[in-house]
């Protein structure tokens, strides 16, 4: 990553009107987010948090009739907003980690091995298992299935799929992380070690983070966006979020009145 | 006041037999459920009691067959059936060699009077009508030459003269009134010739160039008008084929010496087998009498007892007292099969000279003109090792053979399941062998499935993964609507449409590459196989979409978030994910072919006998017959509780037992596969 890339922001988002169908669930979004920091979103559900990350690596495509109504998002300075756009390529810079872990049911190595092996340039044995191991040192779990490689992956605890969907994503090198409540399905102590994997992870990686967990954002992200209703409240430092909302409805949000 | 107050709590609506309500509601439900599982249990009981009689019945034939010395009979028979089939390989490729300098003029002689027969068939009215009226012509105008020439003559008397005269007018009015006719018919005939060579049914099946369509159609026009005389063109062919033949005659001498010479070499074997095959039928036939004169004798002992007409009843006792129950002379009949052991070996031994002299005099493969020749020449040299090695072991088991040793059991169990012959109703003896029905039935289910397995679980990745709503809604109806038509329909598609079809498109010249084309047959085991793949592919393919839709929606996203494209997250993650249900759907499939009857009764064929495997996949264009066919088929016509009958019962609980497999080895499969999905 050089200087000049470092310059323009990660994401970039203008004026962005975003719908399923015909209802409207995203206003006039502007945003910027960030190199090498973790942004979290937060806001009650449905205040369209989670298809603002989807629309970051175009997965929102798998639902029908969901569209971009007008405005645009630029991820690494290229408009991603356009139909023709290879989704592919864009989702292998953007890397994204899911609510429910979701390992595939194959083993641990193929699972880290996968966004490698359907890419269009073939590499040899000896490369992927050093991407591999890579990935899975980087995920903080290599220790941990060093010994079972070729094992199910379906035999790891919750934090440790999780960790491997982390490493699975990493594996594909990209410069973004988008994970959507990546917490939401761990016990307490996997959310810990989680989030000490993701303030390890942002010396690398722009990370964007969907939480319901108000905790949670204080203790990962540097800037924290608050949506609600389709609109993009208030963002700021998460430090000023959190002390000194300028908005009424950010205070009332975090201050627990509603959620 | 407490009374009214309780039974406002206590249970209401104790009616029938004392059941509440819901009590009775209950025992009705489980009453159908326990019904179902009763009469399964009855059907398992049942049919598991017939069929296990089938056994001991069984080895009491098989002995028979022992001590009788059909055995024995068969064992030398050996010698004579390899031998006839090596013969007729050789016939038919001194014929085909003797042909071949003129087989594309004989090709045009048989299709010109295959279709000059069905032509003749279109016009067969008029041409009757033709006939009669020909001959009321000819017969008139013999009748009114006859009396003019009479009446030239002078000296006839006057009555005759007037008699004659007044007949004159009549002739004439026949003539007259004839003639037209004929030539009304002729030209309607005519039309109807020219007419139906214009169509395409009378050439169907005729392989012909466009130029020998249209001699043979000319020929065909000529001969109807020139009253069955021959066309030149057909005179010429004819001739042509016979100074070929007589001309190929005298270079095929040496062929054909040879030929007649192996052919002739199996006389004395032949010789040898028959009065003891006659020994043999006879001692069985004994047997069977004596085994059921007991009981004969019984029955008329008791007929005398019932009857009160004197006469009768001494008629009865005497035919009682003719019942012989004595023992057949096993023994002795033996004896005089094992001295003829020696005689067998000395006959085989000369038989092999004499073979091995007819194989010399063969002409070598590379000398003959004709391919199918050589293929069958070809065919017989590679056999020639096979029939020589029979020929051993055939006399020394002739050696070994004992009529006392008893029968084991076990062979006679052996001889069931995998004998080579079911062979029922012969005057000889009834094999029941389930080879030719199993092979039938598994070589008609490997067809089926390999050809809608491919299919079915395409059409489940497209509808499940790629089609859009509306077509979701057109396919899935669709192939689900296959499973409504009733399968004696598809049977009779499959006699009156496919089967023509197929041995249509087989006999296109340059297919003629594809193994077993052209197909011999029109009822065959691809034809079953096909359509039994068309009736399996609505099993798997809901079950296959149902494995498909079953893979957790989180995978594809997955995959699709790691710059997977569509199709590898298709062919990669859903498609290995759904495996195990895909398996399942494909093991159902299996059990839902096997299973099939009337498909397989009316296409396969019906014939019992092993496919002849010699052709590699050319296989498929045999006839079969199979293990739900042959119940079907031979129920009605068995008595009850005869061997045969329980013979039928046997092979419907193979059935059964492999259906029973096929659907818990799915069982098993399905629920790795729950456990895995979730």
């Amino acid at each position: 990553m050089n200087n000049s890339d470092d310059q323009k922001p990660a994401i970039e988002v203008e004026d962005l009107h975003f719908a399923y169908g015909e209802k409207e669930v995203l206003r006039n979004i502007n945003l910027k987010i960030r190199h090498r920091e973790v942004t979290a979103f937060i806001g009650p559900s449905g205040c369209g948090k989670s298809t603002l990350l989807h629309a970051f690596n175009r997965l929102s495509d798998l639902v029908p009739g969901a569209r971009i109504k007008s405005g645009c998002v630029r991820v690494l300075g290229k408009d991603i907003s356009e139909p023709d756009v290879d989704t592919t390529q864009l989702r292998k810079k953007v890397g994204m980690v899911f609510q429910k872990y979701n390992p595939f049911p194959k083993s641990i190595y193929e699972n880290v091995a996968f966004g490698i092996r359907v890419d269009a340039n073939r590499r040899g044995r000896s490369e992927l298992d050093g991407i591999v191991e890579r990935s899975l040192r980087r995920a903080a779990l290599w220790d941990e299935v060093k010994d079972r490689l070729d094992t199910s992956a379906f035999g790891l605890s919750g934090g440790q799929q999780q960790r491997l969907c982390i490493a699975r994503a990493i594996a594909n090198g990209p410069k973004i992380l988008l994970m959507d409540e990546p917490c939401a399905a761990l016990d307490p102590l996997s959310t810990l070690r989680i989030e000490q994997l993701i303030t390890e992870l942002k010396v690398d990686y722009t990370i964007v983070i969907v939480t319901h967990n108000m905790n949670q954002a204080t203790r990962v992200s540097d800037r924290t966006a608050f949506l609600y209703m389709g609109d993009l409240v208030e963002y700021d430092e998460t430090m000023k979020i959190f002390q000194r909302p300028r908005e009424e409805r950010t205070r009332a949000y975090i201050s627990g009145l509603f959620s | 006041m407490d009374s009214g107050k309780q039974r406002r709590f206590a249970k209401r609506g104790k009616g029938f037999l004392g059941l509440t309500r819901a009590d009775a509601i209950r025992y009705f439900f489980g009453g159908n459920a326990s019904l179902a599982i009763f009469i399964l249990l009855l059907i398992c009981v049942f049919l598991f009691k017939e069929a296990a009689g089938f056994l001991p019945g069984h080895h009491a034939g098989l002995t028979k067959w022992r001590r009788s010395g059909q055995e024995f009979v068969d064992i030398l028979n050996v010698a004579v059936d390899g031998h006839t089939r090596l013969g007729s390989a050789l016939n038919i490729g001194y014929f085909a060699e003797l042909n071949a300098t003129s087989k594309a003029e004989q090709q045009q002689l048989f299709s010109y009077r295959a279709v000059l027969q069905r032509v003749k068939g279109t016009v067969r009215g008029p041409a009757g009508r033709l006939k009669k009226l020909l001959k009321e012509f000819t017969e008139a105008g013999e009748k009114l030459a006859e009396a003019e020439q009479d009446l030239a003559g002078a000296d006839l008397d006057p009555a005759r003269q007037a008699s004659l005269r007044a007949a004159l007018p009549g002739y004439r009015a026949v003539i007259a009134e004839v003639e037209p006719r004929i030539a009304m018919l002729e030209e309607r005939i005519a039309e109807g010739v020219a007419e139906a060579l214009a169509g395409d049914e009378v050439w169907e099946g005729q392989n012909l160039v466009a130029d020998d369509r249209e001699a043979v159609a000319e020929a065909i026009c000529d001969q109807f008008e020139a009253a069955e005389q021959k066309h030149p063109w057909v005179a010429g062919l004819e001739d042509f084929v016979r100074e070929k033949k007589a001309e190929r005659t005298p270079q095929l001498a040496g062929f054909k010496e040879a030929v007649t010479a192996f052919r002739n070499a199996i006389r004395p074997v032949k010789d040898l087998i028959s009065p003891l095959r006659e020994a043999a039928s006879e001692l069985k036939q004994q047997a069977i009498a004596a085994e059921s004169a007991p009981k004969r004798k019984a029955a008329l002992l008791a007929g005398a007892e019932a009857t009160n007409d004197l006469a009768e009843r001494a008629r009865k006792l005497a035919a009682a007292e003719a019942v012989v129950v004595a023992a057949p002379p096993y023994d002795e009949v033996a004896e005089g099969f094992y001295a003829e052991t020696a005689a067998f070996e000395a006959v085989v031994a000369d038989l092999r000279k004499e073979i091995d002299a007819a194989v010399e005099a063969l002409p070598a493969t590379g000398e003959l003109a004709d391919p199918s020749a050589r293929e069958n020449l070809e065919r017989f040299r590679n056999s020639l090792a096979d029939y020589r090695e029979s020929l051993d072991r055939a006399v020394a088991r002739a050696k070994d053979w004992r009529h006392d040793e008893p029968y084991p059991q076990v062979k006679s169990f052996l001889v069931f399941l995998i004998g080579k012959e079911w062979i029922t109703n012969s005057s000889w003896h009834d094999f029941y062998g389930l080879m030719p029905l199993f092979t039938g039935s598994l070589l008609i289910s490997m067809i089926a499935l390999v050809v809608s397995v491919p299919f079915a679980l395409g059409a489940a990745i497209y509808v499940n993964q790629m089609a859009s709503r509306r077509e979701q809604n057109l396919i899935k109806p669709a192939i689900e609507f296959i499973q409504a038509i009733p399968s004696v329909v598809l049977g009779f598609f499959g006699i009156m449409v496919l089967g023509t079809l197929l041995r249509d498109v087989s006999q296109v010249s340059w297919l003629a590459w594809v193994p077993g084309f052209p197909l011999q047959e029109r009822l065959n085991i691809l034809n079953a196989g096909l359509l039994l793949a068309f009736m399996a592919v609505p099993t798997i393919f809901t079950l296959c979409e149902d494995a498909l839709n079953n893979v957790p929606q989180a995978y594809a996203s997955g995959a699709l978030a790691l710059g997977a494209t569509r199709m590898q997250t298709i062919l990669r993650i859903i498609v290995p994910t759904a495996l195990s249900g895909i398996i399942a759907a494909v093991l159902l499939g299996f059990g839902r072919i096997i299973g099939e009857t009337m498909v397989v009764l009316l296409v396969a064929g019906g014939k019992i006998q092993i496919p002849d495997f010699s052709k590699g996949i050319g296989v498929v264009g045999e006839a079969a017959h199979t293990m739900t066919g042959i119940i079907a088929q031979e129920t009605g016509e068995v008595d009850r509780g005869s061997l045969h009958w329980r013979a039928l019962f046997m092979v419907g609980l193979v059935l059964f037992s492999i259906s029973l497999a096929v659907n818990w080895g799915a069982q098993i499969i399905l629920r790795r596969f729950q456990r895995h999905g979730t």
